[in-house]
């Protein structure tokens, strides 16, 4: 028999996923810009 | 108590969340290594005082020069990294750091969270900081010196300064790295770590002002970092991003460093907002006028500041249309503002009010960073602004934002929190004296400077004309008496320690919110089970709007 899941476990685990998810996405648009205005700076040369 | 609160006991319910300080802890790790966002927002709170004194030491280094007119204790190009370094150290090392303090302090509380929600990247965030400093001002001891352009680093002037301009680049990124890790934790944390029933719509202000102020920081920090670097090649690697002699703009320089530049503004003013938003419904014992207003007008001051930048550059020569549109731009954030500062006066309306310390400095808060905006406002007007432009009357201007503003707000915050941080109340009489001292002094330094503004004394010029003089010593010594103040404030939490009154889980009478339904001082950990959200514990929760 399968033991029951602790559902308070899989909160953790969902939300660890979550937080990762968000700062990732974040982080990438902080990149994202920092990278843009260089290349505008180049391209626009 | 409708709230669970979770015993040290308790806390390994959440171990796996980060489970290394569940038990007691050297001087070392407990500082060093902490994960936790009490220790840590404490250490924010401690390295932004040091740097509000080292940048005040330099403030009266640059007033005891200009007491009187002519050139008598330091050389102008020392004058000029004084100036500098001032507002580096202020802004970045002071104000933002004090700021990122008390949001590792009090989000978690405040939403029922057991902690930020990347606590390894809490504890990096910090530890550049100190680092970046030291970078920051040491250049102060190398040959040539520290920075002397300005802390908006225009080149060329930034160019000429030899080698601190790498040291300073390198700091300035570090500073970014940072900001912008201390905003993804709290992008991450009131998005994802809410307690069930913390709607966003529920959640108290001061998590709203620094969800807006976290999402400003991830779109201009990055772009601030863009700038300096094109800054470093231009220096270091024969390119010409801002080198007309090259092809390049230096004008192009302006527009990127205030497309960062006016938004941070409003990064180091919206948490003081969310600050006063808290104290004045606490101490006028009623609800805070106009909640969802006050979240709105918050996001529109948010998104206005990124398309006024150029109102700091007008005098550049740009097209009529391009500075109508910024005039009027620029005048529209008094809307959302003027929301503000009226929920607040009408919040206090009719209220039961009480007049301990928080309360006074979140009212004076009120009127002087009112002062600082209608002064704004004469800025904004382009014709007006031609006359203003690199006079002390911007210097006046800025400070009544930032000073009566922003360091009024971190004031408020820290005595209004401090009960909730140590258990401990201070002595009210002290803390009083504490506020009518600046508040004679504040205002001593910083209004004679709108006259002199006026009368055309320019900025960052160590001497001036004898017509100045009068109210330049008048300045002078308001900026002495200033620097009385954080000692002051230091011996009054001191004393609060050391003899302080016990106080209370709910410290003030009208306090709301989850962070009051804790003991005082909270536990190491706090909401390691989730709290039960029950109609009265929230501010906002259970009310229409």
């Amino acid at each position: 028999m399968n033991p029951t899941p602790d559902p308070r476990h899989d909160d953790a685990t969902g939300r660890r996923q979550r937080v990762r998810r968000t700062a990732l996405w974040v982080a990438a648009v902080a990149v994202a810009l920092y990278v843009g205005f260089i290349l505008m700076g180049v391209l626009s040369r | 108590m409708a709230t669970n609160y979770t015993a040290p006991a308790a806390a390994g319910e959440l171990a796996d969340h980060h489970d290394d300080h569940a038990h007691p802890q050297g001087f070392i790790e407990r500082w060093f290594f902490s994960t936790n966002h009490k220790d840590i927002g404490t250490l924010y709170l401690i390295f932004s005082f040091i740097m509000f004194i080292v940048g005040a030491g330099m403030s009266v280094v640059i007033r005891t020069e200009l007491a009187v007119p002519g050139l008598q204790h330091v050389s102008p190009e020392f004058f000029n990294q004084m100036t500098t370094m001032h507002a580096l150290v202020m802004i970045f090392g002071g104000v933002m750091p004090a700021f990122v303090g008390l949001a590792n302090w009090m989000i978690p509380l405040q939403i029922g969270a057991p902690d930020m929600a990347l606590p390894r990247m809490n504890n990096w965030s910090f530890w550049i900081l100190p680092f970046a400093f030291s970078l920051l001002l040491l250049t102060l001891f190398l040959p040539g010196g520290g920075p002397a352009g300005g802390w908006t680093l225009y080149p060329p002037l930034s160019l000429q300064g030899g080698s601190n301009v790498a040291f300073v680049i390198f700091a300035i990124h570090m500073m970014g790295i940072s900001s912008i890790m201390g905003a993804i934790n709290v992008i991450a944390t009131i998005l994802n770590m809410r307690a069930p029933g913390i709607d966003l719509l529920k959640m108290p202000i001061f998590c709203w002002t620094w969800l807006i102020t976290a999402f400003l920081l991830i779109a201009v920090m990055p772009v601030l970092a863009g700038a300096v670097t094109m800054l470093l090649t231009d220096k270091f690697f024969a390119t010409s991003f801002f080198n007309a002699a090259g092809g390049g703009d230096p004008v192009m320089f302006q527009h990127i460093f205030w497309f960062f530049g006016h938004p941070e503004v409003y990064i180091m003013i919206l948490p003081a907002f969310g600050i006063v938003s808290e104290i004045i419904p606490t101490f006028s014992r009623k609800p805070l006028f106009g909640y969802q207003a006050m979240v709105y007008a918050t996001a529109s001051i948010g998104f206005l500041s990124f398309i006024v930048w150029a109102h700091h550059m007008f005098t550049v020569g740009m097209p009529l249309g391009g500075e109508l549109y910024f005039m009027y731009a620029t005048m529209l954030i008094a809307i959302p503002t003027g929301v503000k500062v009226f929920n607040w006066v009408t919040t206090m309306w009719r209220g039961s009010i009480s007049f301990e310390a928080p309360m006074l400095w979140a009212i004076s808060f009120v009127i002087l960073f009112t002062i600082g905006g209608f002064s704004g406002l004469m800025l904004a007007i382009v014709p007006a602004d031609f006359q203003y432009h690199d006079t002390y009357f911007v210097v006046a201007h800025f400070h009544y934002v930032l000073v009566t503003g922003a360091l009024f707000g971190i004031i408020a915050a820290v005595y209004f929190w401090w009960p909730k941080w140590t258990g401990r109340m201070y002595n009210m009489t002290l803390a009083n004296i504490h506020f009518w001292w600046t508040m004679v002094f504040v205002n001593l330094l910083f209004f004679p400077q709108h006259f002199l503004g006026l009368a055309g004394m320019p900025r960052r010029i160590p001497d001036y004309n004898v017509v100045f003089a009068d109210w330049n010593l008048i300045s002078s010594i308001g900026a002495f008496g200033m620097f009385v103040t954080p000692f002051f404030m230091g011996f009054v939490l001191w004393r609060s320690l050391k003899t302080g009154a016990k106080a209370e889980a709910r410290a003030w009478e009208g306090a709301k919110g989850l962070e009051w339904t804790l003991p005082s001082p909270p536990p190491h950990h706090t909401f390691s089970t989730p709290p039960v959200i029950r109609d009265g514990d929230l501010a906002h929760g259970d009310i229409t709007h």
